[in-house]
């Protein structure tokens, strides 16, 4: 290899990868969500970025935000936020732990219908 | 808070949007091991267990059953399929960065590889094992030893800067944790070693081995691997952070080190990434290169048997079914001291040692 010469690395790892959900269409529809979910911190950190990039100097650039560099304390408020995110994102399964964690279960709709009727 | 990888000029540099994208899989993977893999617990006590227990008129007896029944149930399904995710996610951003940062870490390698003082032998004629060869382990692409161009060192530099991701910063701003839990129980247990010739075997980027460097200042640090690329990384990572040690492409069971060569030898997390023969030879290659009263120590995940409960145990096996680490499965019920005596060890010169949570050190020393 060359000084400057660029690489094309391969995206795909070799092995079968498991089912998780009985359609394989749902599986894909899980990994978009994950992916959106990722986007959407990316676009959400590259906000914060040019917001204290905008309130360190008053004027703002695209250099500036992608040169931007989060002092020590920052990034610890960035990281708590993101795991605010990921926590609101993933908020089904504390729910369903929070339900499965109950002494008294859950009523079923049908149930639920027969005690307002009453 | 964990402190921030540490910078040096052969690690890749993400720009802004990577590294929000690797942050991000840092993030999520924080959260899904905590909360969310507690909460399959949960699961498993109030709904799994009761409903096998009813089904069968018995408590399930063995990780494997847990395993069978939590699979198809849709919080652990969830769970599992957001962890599988985050990790091709997470390689996918590192090599964004990789591929960019290529032509700066190709001119940065041959300027380390110049003036090196430690040394990089590559063996271009070494098989990959099968057990590397059938699947990526842990789904990075190419593995650990694909060669994708002349002088490549990406798979090193993917490992580098995705391990720190994946350990969420715990393994320290080197990712050398594991070399300090092993070093340092090496010298608690032997406060007199004084080992010359050291070897660290399935070295990767060699973020465990540079520990030794220091560890030991009078002893000459050896290391090998299978993959290539990783060498390549692991002697330029070495070089800029000046530490002098001695890579070689080869396979820890049958080297090309003379007998009674070492009086060290170490690995890091490498058994469960290796096959059922592989670990009996690895362990006789130890013994053949350890000189008399030498000593093997090899750190690797929890077994079966240190885990205090069945559903922790059953937990430390997810690698092994969505990650690729599948001897992992293995591994973890075998019995090392009698693998360890097989290769040629005295039965009381074996023991293992509980470095931390349950994370066990097999320690063997040679017969003087
Ligand atoms: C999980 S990584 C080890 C991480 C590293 N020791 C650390 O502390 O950061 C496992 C490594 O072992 C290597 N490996 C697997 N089987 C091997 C063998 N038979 N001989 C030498 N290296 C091997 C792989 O190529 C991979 O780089």
């Amino acid at each position: 290899m060359t000084d400057g010469d660029s690489i094309s690395i391969p995206r795909n790892a070799k092995g079968k990868r498991p089912q998780y959900f009985e359609d394989p269409a749902s599986d894909k529809l899980h990994f978009m969500i994950m992916a959106l979910v990722e986007e959407l911190s990316v676009t959400r950190d590259r906000l914060d970025s040019v917001e204290r990039v905008l309130e360190r100097k008053g004027v703002s650039s695209l250099a500036d935000v992608d040169g931007f560099e989060p002092t020590d304390e920052e990034h610890r408020q960035r990281n708590e936020r993101r795991a605010a995110y990921v926590a609101r994102i993933m908020k089904c399964f504390a729910d369903e732990a929070a339900q499965a964690a109950r002494a008294d279960p859950a009523m079923d709709f049908d149930e639920v219908v027969e005690a307002v009727a009453e | 808070m964990t402190e921030r990888q540490a910078q040096h000029d052969i690690l890749v540099k993400p720009s802004h949007d990577e590294r929000a994208r690797q942050e991000l899989c840092q993030a999520m993977r924080s959260h899904l091991l905590g909360d969310v893999q507690a909460g399959t617990e949960t699961i498993f006590e109030s709904r799994v267990h009761p409903a096998f227990k009813k089904e069968n008129g018995r408590a399930m007896k063995d990780r494997h059953e847990i395993r069978r029944a939590m699979t198809p149930d849709p919080f652990y399904r969830v769970f599992s399929a957001s962890l599988r995710s985050t990790q091709e996610l997470m390689w996918d951003s590192v090599i964004d960065t990789v591929e960019r940062e290529m032509p700066r870490l190709q001119t940065e390698y041959k300027k380390l590889h110049n003036q090196a003082k430690g040394t990089l032998t590559l063996d271009p004629d070494l098989d990959i094992p099968r057990y590397h060869a059938a699947a990526d382990i842990h789904l990075q692409p190419g593995g650990y030893h694909t060669d994708l161009a002349e002088d490549d060192l990406s798979a090193g530099a993917i490992f580098d800067r995705a391990l720190y991701i994946y350990g969420d910063g715990k393994f320290g701003p080197y990712s050398d944790a594991m070399g300090h839990m092993v070093s340092g129980q090496v010298k608690a247990l032997y406060p007199d070693f004084a080992p010359k010739r050291i070897l660290d075997m399935g070295c990767t980027s060699g973020n465990s081995t540079l520990v030794y460097v220091d560890a030991f200042p009078e002893a000459e640090v050896h290391a090998i691997d299978i993959g290539a690329p990783c060498l390549r990384y692991a002697h330029a990572r070495a070089e800029t952070l000046n530490k002098t040690v001695h890579f070689a492409q080869a396979n820890a069971a049958e080297t090309q080190y003379e007998d009674e060569s070492f009086d060290l030898i170490v690995s890091h997390i490498l058994f469960h990434e290796t096959g059922r023969s592989a670990l009996t030879n690895i362990m006789r290659e130890c013994h053949r290169l350890l000189k008399p009263g030498g000593m093997m120590v090899h750190l690797d995940i929890p077994q079966d048997r240190h885990c205090e409960k069945m559903y922790e145990s059953f937990l430390w096996d997810w690698e092994a079914y969505n990650n690729n680490e599948t001897f992992a499965v293995v591994l973890r019920s075998l019995d090392y001291e009698e693998e360890a005596v097989t290769a040629g060890f005295v039965r009381d010169d074996v023991s293992i040692e509980d470095v931390a949570v349950g994370w066990p050190l097999l320690v063997g020393k040679k017969a003087a």
